[in-house]
């Protein structure tokens, strides 16, 4: 058919109006959603402030290692609890804003959302401490696995209070209590060095790398609970 | 469609909530009336996969409540339910649909589609911490049909709507029941006369009544006032 024709045609006759549109989409195939999909659209729902967090202690990092050439083993140290506490109010956004029942009813419920969340979160904060490792060593006066454990043990230690007290309270206040704790273990940490500087030495390594192994395992521990409970709702 | 509930319990420490119901529901419906505290919400929220039930089960044609294919049929309004700030009507549609699997060009139709019919459609790009509570209330309603689901539960769906919207309402739901099952709570028994074509009623955590209501069977408020032991107004 002609262009004409066909320009004429669409003119003259009037399309009938749409009848069991409704009946007609739901018998429609439509194309769901994959898993892989599913956690990549969830990238866009952390919230900026976790991904600027992340953002700000490598530019401090790189800044002061490579253009200043200090020791910054200590300042990302104590920076590093605010890390762990962005990526354990991620998972707890559900209960502080009152999302928790809806996300549990739909098809990606809430230990979904959970476990993509804590995957990017997980990955991103894996590739901060391989970067930020060789970073403080670079003009530090410790060994590499000793930077690695001064780096990692305030952040596990932040991470396994904050899932506890997010696992056992719930509603707005969590939040805040949670940076709270971030607060005291970042200046904890500054404390700790300064009082008990010998605790520093080489001689100590085992033990901080013990600590951190305990950390790490009670940190999973916390996770598999926060995990387990988000297949049921507490009742309150 | 059949969503079979079979002697479905939920027991905590010293409190029966939920005490061995059994339902067959098909397309259509059903008001589930009771006073507070009679089981309703414990009831809907083990529908939904959101408490594990004492005991019993809920299949919906065959497929467990635990499943995500259950899921992917449900839609589910919450008495109370919150939001994360900054969203607005339309950021909430959208990450309400991709949790329950619709890929993004269908999302957006979709929520465009559904806050027209809530008229909702102007205030899309305003956060909802600027609505007001039957705003939200209609934005809760129209999340609960993103996926078009054939299970639609609703606890306490016209809690702050005017009475306008309340009839408007009311004509979604009634065509909603010709295609899938509703089952929606309210203390308001008016709406459950004006909608559903089966009543439901609960008390002490069990079923009373389980049937149409017509006017042979009387006033239903006054069998709701007589049952639940209230004094009616005169």
């Amino acid at each position: 058919m002609r262009k004409k024709e066909r320009q004429a045609l669409q003119r003259v006759f009037a399309a009938p109006p749409a009848q069991r549109k409704e009946v007609f989409l739901q018998r429609l195939p439509m194309p769901a959603l994959s898993y892989r999909q599913f956690i990549w659209g969830q990238m866009s729902y952390i919230r900026k402030w976790t991904w600027i967090v992340s953002a700000v202690l490598f530019s401090v990092a790189w800044c002061s290692a490579v253009w200043l050439e200090q020791d910054i083993v200590w300042l990302v140290s104590a920076l590093f609890p605010f890390i762990a506490v962005s990526a354990v109010t991620e998972g707890a956004k559900s209960d502080i804003h009152g999302m928790t029942e809806l996300e549990m009813a739909a098809r990606f419920s809430r230990k979904s959302v959970l476990l993509a969340r804590m995957t990017i979160l997980g990955i991103l904060h894996a590739v901060l401490l391989c970067l930020l490792v060789p970073l403080c060593w670079l003009h530090g006066s410790v060994t590499i696995l000793q930077t690695g454990a001064y780096l990692l043990v305030p952040y596990l230690l932040t991470t396994v209070l904050g899932l506890h007290t997010t696992r056992t309270l719930h509603g707005k206040e969590t939040g805040y209590i949670c940076m709270a704790e971030a607060a005291l273990v970042s200046v904890a940490n500054v404390v700790f060095r300064s009082l008990f500087a010998a605790m520093y030495l080489p001689l100590h390594s085992n033990r901080w790398l013990l600590a951190c192994v305990v950390l790490a395992l009670l940190t999973a521990y916390e996770y598999r609970k926060q995990i387990n409970q988000t297949e049921e709702l507490t009742w309150n | 469609m059949e969503l079979n509930i079979d002697r479905l319990t939920k027991q905590y420490k010293n409190k029966i909530a939920v005490d061995r119901v059994s339902l067959q529901l098909h397309e259509g419906v059903y008001g589930l009336l009771g006073a507070n505290g009679a089981g309703k919400t414990t009831l809907m929220r083990m529908l939904c996969g959101i408490l594990k039930p004492t005991g019993g089960t809920v299949t919906l044609d065959g497929m467990d409540v635990s499943t995500e294919e259950y899921r992917a049929l449900l839609g589910y309004l919450p008495q109370d339910f919150g939001y994360y700030p900054d969203f607005t009507g339309m950021d909430f549609l959208l990450y309400l649909a991709a949790l329950k699997g619709l890929p993004k060009p269908q999302a957006k139709r979709r929520a465009q589609e559904l806050l027209q019919l809530v008229s909702l459609e102007n205030q899309a790009k305003h956060k909802i911490k600027t609505y007001s509570g039957g705003m939200k209330q209609r934005l809760g309603i129209a999340q609960a049909l993103l996926n078009r689901p054939k299970l639609l539960i609703l606890d306490e769906p016209t809690a702050g709507l005017d009475p306008k919207e309340r009839v408007r309402f009311r004509n979604l739901i009634a065509d909603l029941g010709k295609e899938s099952i509703v089952l929606l709570s309210t203390h308001i028994v008016s709406d459950i006369e004006h909608i559903a074509d089966t009543v439901v009623m609960m008390k002490d955590g069990q079923v009373i009544y389980n049937g149409a209501w017509d006017d042979s069977h009387g006033d239903l408020e006054e069998f709701y006032l007589r049952e639940f032991d209230e004094e009616g107004l005169e």
